[in-house]
């Protein structure tokens, strides 16, 4: 039996000029407000025992989206199938109120999630363990520091033994070892066939807890299934969005092309990049893996006034966020351009045996520049758009060689 | 309508929030929980000085100079518990706005904590009037049995316009500001202040429409007078639970839109 349920869930926010136009549009039924849809068409399922990740951008609506799962807020449309009882971690310890001591406010927290006298008695001291406040749970909460605030809340939403538990940013609080403790009573929970919702910006978290994954852009699902996939695609967005502009020589590039159109004397050009052996994912953009082999065959063509020992090929990768990871020329290596039926018609295939970048989509930066590189007879920017997906969860831009061994 | 059946499971934290709604209010206090006896008993005697020793009013009828002093709080006390209800009800919502958002605590329940809180108030303030009457007047009879019904009316009432405001003053904003004045109006237009006699007869028929009337006079009959209360005590209460209940159901059908705007 799933845990969650969400059947095509949607939350519409309405806005006003004045709050009396909620009312009005009650009485008389008439439409006085501009809609607005921070959820549309949300559909997933959350098995028991499973951990489903949610991640997006800041506004994106995954917080509607969890007040929607914790039950603090009625969805406009759609269903929502909760099978059991659910706790939050929503903003830990708001409810909590500052002149009661620890004690009072495990109770009052404890009874606003549902308990009765009895099974708070039965949880108390448990929950002061976990806190580990010791005497201080005899204090008004005021004098906590945020450290022990946070401690208190999350022992007490997690001791009413929920069958969901929908955590939102929870990992970035308390110190080390009661971050690595909260961690472990999460996952816990999972062992004991619990669902559990977890929202974070810490896409490395997500990628490592979850096997299943939400993308939520723009209050719609983007992307869903498995994490690894998931969490790519999203960081390649947020890359994407990230994207720094590295300097370009664009004046050189500009003048080159100027003298060219105007005294015709342009002494090369590019004529066509292409990817080799690529497959091409839904999208039709092509996919390598990391590991496998990288292809690009570049053309160009010169004029007869060259010599082919003056006309060479710089190829940078770039990731999508500005990064350059990696760029080198034939000037660089010492190789020459290889004649085609032509003298004048050049050409190159570039080849990474073993591809070692990781996740992301990334982008060609193909220069064609004489012998000294620093003239630039013609360039060709971002082309070759392609993506790379790595089997393990490793991070950063590429991977490198390396091994482990005993310390001396 | 939302989520009304989760209240069973909350009946604890409603117990909570009212102990905490009263504790409050006298936390770091040296005198605590007695400031909840202390305030009214200090008013029957400032009342009783100002009114029966200094001023020796008397409404005709009543013979003993302290009539008045206790006359006046059998109906002012029950009076205040009403207006604090409402007050507080109407910002309950604002106060409360953590919960609210921030937990499955069933809405409904958050203007009722203050209201419930009322009762002990007032009936702290009934305890203390009952003992003056018997000690000052001699007055004492079995008709205070009513005297529980009587509370519950009133807090029915309060009630019920208790979440008709909770709710219109969130679409309102000026209607926090008017309460304070309207209640105020209310208090010197129910006689409260003098006896219905003085009442010239042109006015009368808006007291027989003032349900408010009808009560506090019942509250009268039972500690002061040894009476049984006025027939139209259970029209007052019938039409307190009626409107309890239609505002009950205003409140959860407009909960939600009230929300977006707290």
């Amino acid at each position: 039996m799933s845990a969650l349920i969400a059947k095509d869930l949607g939350k519409m926010y309405r806005r006003y000029h004045q709050p009396i136009d909620s009312l009005k549009e009650l009485v008389f039924r008439k439409q006085y407000h501009e809609a607005f849809w921070a959820l549309k068409g949300v559909g997933f399922l959350c098995e028991a025992g499973e951990v489903l990740g949610v991640v997006g951008d800041n506004g994106a609506g995954k917080s509607t989206l969890l007040k929607l799962l914790s039950g603090t807020m009625q969805p406009t449309e759609g269903e929502l199938i909760v099978n059991g009882r659910v706790s939050a971690i929503l903003e830990l310890g708001s409810g909590f109120h500052a002149e009661y001591t620890g004690l009072e406010n495990i109770h009052l927290g404890c009874a606003v999630l549902g308990l009765n006298s009895a099974q708070i008695a039965a949880k108390v001291n448990e929950i002061i363990d976990f806190s580990e406040l010791g005497d201080f749970i005899y204090q008004p909460v005021k004098n906590y520091s945020s450290g022990m605030f946070v401690r208190l809340a999350f022992s007490v939403v997690t001791s009413v033994d929920p069958d969901i538990l929908i955590v939102d940013e929870a990992l970035s609080v308390g110190d080390q070892h009661f971050q690595k403790k909260s961690m472990d009573r999460m996952m816990s929970f999972k062992e004991q066939g619990k669902a559990l919702v977890f929202c974070s910006h810490s896409l490395y978290h997500v990628k490592e807890l979850c096997k299943r994954a939400i993308w939520i852009d723009k209050g719609v699902i983007q992307v869903q299934g498995e994490s690894g996939e998931v969490i790519d695609q999203y960081n390649d967005h947020v890359r994407m969005q990230n994207r720094i502009s590295v300097p370009v020589p664009k004046s050189a590039l500009l003048e080159t092309k100027a003298e060219g159109e105007n005294n015709k004397q342009l002494t090369a050009y590019l004529s066509e990049a292409t990817l080799l052996n690529a497959k091409l994912d839904n999208a039709g953009i092509a996919l390598y893996r990391t590991g496998g082999k990288f292809q690009v065959q570049v053309l160009a063509h010169k004029q007869d006034s060259l010599a082919l020992e003056d006309v060479h090929i710089g190829i940078i990768i770039k990731r999508n966020d500005g990064v350059q990871c990696f760029g080198v020329s034939t000037v660089l290596d010492g190789e020459l351009l290889f004649t085609r039926q032509d003298n004048n018609d050049l050409g190159v295939v570039y080849e990474i045996p073993e591809l070692s970048l990781l996740s992301g989509q990334y982008s060609l930066e193909i220069w064609l520049i004489d012998t000294t590189s620093a003239h630039v007879y013609d360039s060709m920017q971002s082309c070759c758009e392609f993506k790379v997906r790595q089997p393990n969860t490793e991070v950063g831009v590429a991977y490198l060689p390396h091994q482990w061994s005993a310390p001396l | 309508m939302s989520n009304l059946n989760a209240i069973p499971s909350h009946l604890h934290a409603l117990r909570l929030l009212i102990s905490r709604e009263l504790s409050s209010r006298y936390k770091g206090t040296v005198l605590g929980v007695l400031w909840l006896f202390l305030q009214p008993l200090i008013m029957v005697i400032v009342y009783s000085f100002v009114f029966s020793v200094i001023m020796k009013v008397r409404i005709p009828g009543m013979e003993n100079t302290y009539h008045f002093a206790l006359y006046l709080m059998a109906a002012m006390m029950p009076f205040f518990a009403f207006q604090e209800a409402l007050i507080s009800a109407s910002n309950a919502l604002f106060v409360n706005s953590v919960l609210l958002h921030k937990s499955t605590l069933p809405a409904i329940l958050l203007p009722l904590v203050p209201m419930l809180a009322t009762v002990v108030t007032e009936v702290i303030a009934l305890v203390i009037i009952v003992i003056a009457a018997f000690v000052l007047l001699k007055q004492v009879s079995y008709y205070l049995l009513l005297l529980p019904f009587l509370v519950l009316i009133r807090l029915c009432l309060s009630v019920a316009i208790g979440y008709i405001l909770a709710i219109l003053s969130v679409f309102i904003q000026d209607l926090r500001q008017a309460l304070g004045l309207l209640l105020t109006m209310l208090l010197f237009l129910t006689p409260v202040f003098y006896p219905i006699e003085m009442v010239p007869a042109e006015f009368l028929p808006m007291n027989d429409l003032n349900p408010l009337y009808h009560l506090l006079d019942g509250y009268r009959a039972v500690i002061l007078r040894g009476e049984v209360p006025g027939i139209k005590l259970l029209y007052v209460a019938g039409f307190s639970v009626l409107l309890l209940l239609a505002s009950g159901y205003f409140f959860q059908k407009t909960i939600e839109r009230a929300k977006e705007f707290i």
